[in-house]
């Protein structure tokens, strides 16, 4: 055993995974770009399988999402893991940055629960006018889709979808940062109190109750 | 007693209680049963293992932990890391990797995992350079590698 200055890169394989599973995904990347014998280490599949079966675990992710695991190649798994924190990141940058858009700009991010996107809706529903607030926004299962409902009026209200994109560069929201992949506009008022979203099955499922005791819900198919 | 014989020849006498905290010594024990003759350490230095039983010494008394019990299980996933271990493990890193190793070569899964969770902390929000820094890693990637894993991340990459 070596005991002249003892290094970090001397500890044995099975030893280096033992530490990188404590470690978040975008801390085994940081330390994927060392070196090339840890890159080696990073590049086995089992550290990005683990890092996203926690990931799941941490957001509230419904695992078989992903499923089969088995089949996702390493580049699948290392983006996958990675994707809530890029999101975080991504409404961090936002937040930090202070370039007001006309067309989307967080103004709170701490979480991805606790993002407040607004969002100028005008060119997707034809009218001037339609600046959206979108006051809590939700990772759907799978990493890929953002979802949040909001409305500037009682009656008006908004249902949006964004891609983050399989692998496009992180960028703090800009107007080329995130489009709506799908935009839905509804007449009903949301109470926000018992607006949850709740992972169901595959779906993230949104039950809004409305005031006019008219009941509906939103199922948002994962990806 | 328990006589363990360290790798540079230094004879220790432990009592069975505190150093069944090692599942590798416990299993040992049990096997063998009760002998008079020393059991041989050659992976473990005599300053390391003096270290790994103020460890066993301190948790004395406390339960074994369970074998084959998953820890993702118990859902202990954060790096909270007990005043006390937290004591223990302010130690260089020589030594550090040196517990990490002798933890695992005697099977004592808790200090493993205190060990690792404890590098895992010094890596926490460290960028690649900062780590190289941290551990004297040398960069030996070739330009064209490191081309090319600036291409692999550009789209991770933030700010």
């Amino acid at each position: 055993m070596p005991s002249a200055n003892f290094h970090f890169l001397e500890l044995p394989v099975e030893l280096h995974l033992e530490v990188l599973s404590e470690l978040e995904p975008h801390e085994i990347t940081h330390l994927s770009q060392t070196c090339k014998s840890l890159r080696a280490v990073c590049s086995i599949r089992q550290v990005w399988e683990a890092a996203l079966k926690k990931i799941c675990q941490a957001n509230s992710i419904f695992e078989p999402s992903y499923h089969p695991m088995e089949s996702m190649d390493l580049g699948d798994l290392r983006r996958s893991a990675l994707q809530p924190w890029r999101w975080n990141e991504r409404c961090l940058g936002a937040a930090h940055s202070g370039s007001a858009t006309d067309a989307t700009q967080v103004q709170e991010a701490n979480a991805s629960t606790d993002v407040v996107l607004h969002c100028d809706l005008s060119a997707a529903i034809g009218t001037s006018d339609y600046l959206f607030s979108f006051r809590r926004v939700h990772l759907v299962p799978g990493g890929r889709y953002v979802f949040g409902i909001a409305g500037h009026s009682i009656h008006r209200k908004v249902l949006c979808i964004w891609d983050l994109g399989p692998a496009r560069p992180l960028q703090p929201f800009t107007t080329q940062g995130l489009h709506p992949i799908l935009v839905k506009e509804f007449g009903w008022h949301i109470d926000d109190d018992v607006s949850e979203p709740v992972i169901y099955g595959q779906c993230l499922r949104y039950v809004v109750r409305s005031t006019t005791m008219r009941h509906g819900s939103r199922d948002t198919e994962a990806t | 007693m328990v006589l363990l014989l360290t790798s540079d020849n230094e004879m220790f006498s432990v009592a069975e209680d505190v150093i069944k905290r090692s599942a590798y010594i416990k299993n040992m024990l049990e096997d063998v049963g009760e002998s008079d003759l020393p059991i041989p350490l050659p992976n473990v230095e005599s300053n390391v293992l003096v270290k790994i039983l103020e460890y066993c010494e301190h948790y004395r008394g406390e339960p074994l932990p369970a074998s084959d019990v998953d820890p993702a299980e118990i859902g202990d996933r954060s790096l909270d890391i007990a005043d006390w271990d937290q004591k223990y493990m302010a130690v260089d890193q020589e030594m550090l990797f040196e517990i990490i190793l002798a933890a695992n070569y005697l099977d004592i899964k808790s200090l493993l995992d205190v060990g690792c969770k404890t590098v895992a902390k010094m890596m926490k929000g460290k960028s690649s350079e900062e780590i190289r820094t941290l551990f004297n890693i040398a960069n030996d990637f070739t330009p064209e590698e490191e081309a090319q894993i600036r291409k692999e991340n550009a789209w991770a990459e933030c700010r």
